[in-house]
């Protein structure tokens, strides 16, 4: 029987879904809000607007779904909301409670208008605060996984960078999102750009936990040594090759932007050091 | 705070029994697979002989416990005499408290579906004894000690092999283990 000594690595396969997922949506929400604030763009879109946002909610609700896996008593998750002062992973529960809420309120308001109500000034100003509110709080969401994501004891990613992947996720996620929502805006130099940025980003940063600590470079000779590392490598290269051949590259680019991002979270829980797994030497 | 229980763990007596680890699993009737104590050899590259010097580790008892601000729950309370105490009946097991702390203490029980640590044994400090891998201890090398009047100038808080994280202030004190001398007889 093998003991329990410590998980020193651990795939966390219920989280993977629900950051990724979650933050897709934020991105989705995201797109949806900066459509309707742009000037110039339709502010009216009727069912396809309210479609839109039911893609965000399907996306929110898998995530949300997901995290409930990761406990070991998920009929109690309600709970976990008690430690709202101190614990950032209560915060994050809170966060995106009233992020669901709030696409809910979207799609809701959104099918009405298109359905029942009158196409009127104060009908499209009160979409326009909604979906700027759903943003904002989406945008709020992303800093309280940063943080919530990033323990001292993992020296590698105890710092800003879980939160710039996070955001970096929001940005390519919500921009394959977005390819369905028949948005007016033309986001693909923007989407091109975080893609690249997070490419780099995975290229760089082992480079830079190799000069650390003992868990950092345990981190980045785990990270260098995963099958998923290049793969998710592989697939963000291909998703910027086809985005800069083909542009608008929508689903081709879309595709393999979305796998890199959940093999690369899955590298970022699965093959990030312990403090712990390294106790009694260098 | 006038008092605060820590564990003195002496390197230079110890002698990897496990005899503490073995005491606290019998005491807290852990499943087989879970141990709340753990003994570290120390590595060569710290202490040049093979298995002979090593860190007996379970909680810490941190000043700043990492455990209690992670856990969504407010399963973790700390006392007034310094001991982190976890509420089992809070837990929803979310892995959180696991991940956070730097020294591995909370350990994820699959069967129970919830964190589990080291409580200090503070039933038994309640009832004015010692804990169970004290109690444990053939050697004397662990000892309960109150921070609060501990003046042994030799104990180090963080020695090579222990995660150094002031921020914590965890409670755990060493005593460095001696190098053996080596006598080399004249041919």
């Amino acid at each position: 029987m093998k003991p329990i000594i410590h998980p020193i690595r651990s795939y966390e396969c219920s989280l993977v879904l629900f950051t990724v997922l979650s933050q897709m949506a934020v991105g989705g929400g995201f797109f949806l809000a900066l459509n309707r604030w742009v000037p110039g763009s339709d502010f009216y879109s009727g069912l396809q607007y309210a479609a839109n946002w039911g893609l965000v909610l399907l996306l929110i609700g898998a995530g949300l779904t997901a995290s409930l896996f990761h406990l070991g008593q998920p009929w109690r998750a309600p709970t976990a909301i008690r430690n709202f002062g101190r614990s950032w992973l209560s915060r994050e529960i809170v966060v995106f409670g009233l992020f669901l809420t709030l696409v809910v309120l979207n799609l809701l308001l959104s099918l009405m208008a298109a359905t029942v109500l009158e196409r009127t000034a104060p009908v499209a100003s009160l979409l326009d605060y909604l979906a700027l509110a759903t943003a904002v709080i989406g945008l709020g969401g992303l800093i309280v996984q940063g943080l919530t994501y990033s323990p001292v004891s993992m020296p590698a990613i105890a710092n800003f960078f879980p939160l710039v992947l996070f955001g970096l996720t929001a940005l390519i996620g919500g921009g394959a999102v977005a390819t369905p929502m028949k948005l007016g805006l033309d986001y693909g130099p923007v989407w091109s750009a975080g893609l690249v940025l997070y490419a780099v980003l995975l290229l760089a940063l082992p480079g830079v936990w190799v000069q650390g600590g003992t868990a950092m470079r345990a981190t980045a000779r785990a990270w260098l040594g995963s099958p998923l590392y290049w793969a998710a490598l592989a697939a963000a290269s291909a998703a910027i090759l086809i985005s800069s051949l083909m542009p608008p590259a929508g689903y081709l680019a879309g595709l393999p932007a979305v796998a890199s991002l959940l093999a690369g979270r899955l590298v970022f829980f699965g093959q990030t050091s312990h403090t712990a797994g390294s106790l009694g030497s260098l | 705070m006038n008092k605060r229980y820590a564990f003195l763990v002496d390197c230079d007596k110890c002698i990897g029994c496990r005899g503490c680890a073995m005491a606290c699993k019998n005491y807290n009737r852990l499943i087989p697979e879970m141990t709340w104590r753990y003994v570290y050899p120390l590595a060569e590259e710290i202490y040049p002989h093979f298995e002979r010097a090593f860190y007996s580790l379970s909680c810490n008892h941190c000043e700043n416990p990492a455990c209690l601000k992670a856990c969504p729950v407010g399963a973790y309370t700390k006392r007034a005499d310094g001991i982190v105490a976890h509420n089992p009946s809070r837990c929803i097991g979310c892995h959180n408290c696991v991940r956070s702390c730097p020294y591995g203490a909370p350990r994820y029980n699959p069967t129970a579906r919830r964190a589990e640590k080291c409580s200090l044994c503070y039933d038994l400090i309640d009832a004015g004894r010692l804990p169970a891998c004290v109690n444990g201890c053939v050697t004397k090398a662990l000892t309960l000690i109150n921070l609060a009047e501990f003046e042994e100038t030799n104990a180090i808080q963080f020695p090579a092999g222990y995660p150094q994280k002031p921020e914590l202030n965890p409670g755990t004190r060493f005593i460095w283990p001696r190098l053996p001398r080596q006598v080399r007889r004249q041919s």
